[in-house]
């Protein structure tokens, strides 16, 4: 099994549209290095599949620490997937958050599609450790597009890489 | 340990490519990769293996650029197999991968394993992170942990990593560094 890479850049603006991925590989994995502009200590962000903005089609579960104390919970049936919190405007400055999200079997047109999100951040008294699962169970079909939302907006240097993981020789950007 | 430099555009286009690693004989509790490169996205490291010190479950120390003051701060989310825990801590002199190691107490030849990512190591803009997945299982007994670490002295890049355990790693314990490039790197 090998990585190789798919897409890269910085992240502006509110959201990001990852396209035209190749549909040549057994996996994704998504890197995001993140912070919000939002004014507060962490926001949220959103992802969707295909463009599916408007479906009841995503579910999740997570398993998180603040630092003092363990919590589970689910998301329940939405419109899209949350991913883990990340520094916001009144963070720690300099401070971003790491989020790894695995996307299994993407190419597939008979599965749903589960991801795999870890990572969070730490600001130096505050922070938060997680590991989400997650499904979108639209009839199934291959994932192209990639899109991902973020509470108000990224902060300078923030950026996406994506990369592919694949299970033969397959060759990378 | 030798460094080996960055990939030429013609060499194979994986997103990992080595960068050092190191064997313990058991003589020592530490080493440092010195000289990284500074060309990938991200580093990651990868440890196996056990320390000699009188637990069952233990963790590797991380210092960036062997800076060793008291800049560092985690949160962890943990289990143990029976509960979930849940831990903070600022002002400590190392970042640290926890439940990465056997201990004493952990039978023969039991390992522990661990991968720490260090996402934007070269930029000189953001402090920088360690997020690390460890687990230890002895069969009876066990630990995993997912630790997210900030060190905030300085956004300086990372050069060197100065990785070390309380006592001695044991014999055959492993780490692996490697870097992590992204489109057109």
């Amino acid at each position: 099994m090998s990585m190789f890479p798919i897409a890269s850049g910085s992240l502006t603006g509110s959201g990001l549209n990852i396209g035209s991925i190749p549909q040549t590989f057994a996996h994704l994995q998504l890197r995001l290095f993140a912070r919000s502009t939002a004014a507060a200590a962490t926001a949220i962000g959103s992802l969707q599949f295909n463009s599916d903005v408007l479906g009841n089609n995503y579910n999740s579960h997570f398993l998180q620490s603040d630092g003092t104390s363990v919590t589970a919970g689910a998301q329940g049936t939405n419109t899209y997937i949350t991913w883990p919190v990340i520094p916001a405007a009144s963070s720690t400055s300099n401070v971003y958050g790491y989020l790894i999200v695995d996307i299994f079997d993407y190419t597939s047109t008979t599965k749903n599609k589960t991801i795999r999100v870890s990572g969070s951040y730490d600001a130096n008294g505050s922070g938060v450790a997680v590991y989400k699962s997650g499904i979108w169970f639209k009839t199934p079909e291959a994932i192209s597009t990639i899109n991902l939302g973020i509470t108000t907006g990224w902060a300078a240097n923030s950026r996406f890489d994506l990369y592919g993981i694949s299970t033969s020789n397959a060759t990378g950007a | 340990m030798p460094i080996i430099p960055i990939s030429g555009s013609a060499a194979p286009r994986g997103a990992l490519v080595p960068i050092g690693t190191f064997v313990s004989d058991g003589t020592t509790a530490g080493t440092t990769f010195n000289n990284i490169p500074q060309g990938y996205r991200d580093l990651m490291l990868v440890v196996n293996g056990g320390a000699t010190r009188a637990v069952a479950n233990d963790h590797m120390l991380i210092a960036f650029n062997t800076n060793t003051s008291s800049n560092y701060s985690y949160t962890y989310l943990t289990g143990d197999g029976s509960a979930t825990a849940a831990s903070r801590s600022s002002g400590g002199a190392f970042a640290v991968m926890f439940n990465c190691l056997t201990g004493l107490y952990s039978p023969a030849n039991f390992m522990g394993s661990g991968v720490a990512h260090f996402p934007n190591y070269s930029n000189t803009t953001t402090y920088k992170n360690m997020i690390s997945k460890c687990g230890v299982d002895n069969n009876g007994s066990g630990q995993t942990t997912l630790t997210t670490n900030t060190f905030t002295l300085n956004t300086v890049a990372i050069t060197n990593l100065y990785c070390i355990t309380y006592t001695n790693m044991i014999p055959t314990t492993t780490l692996t560094l490697y870097g992590v490039r992204s489109v057109g790197q």
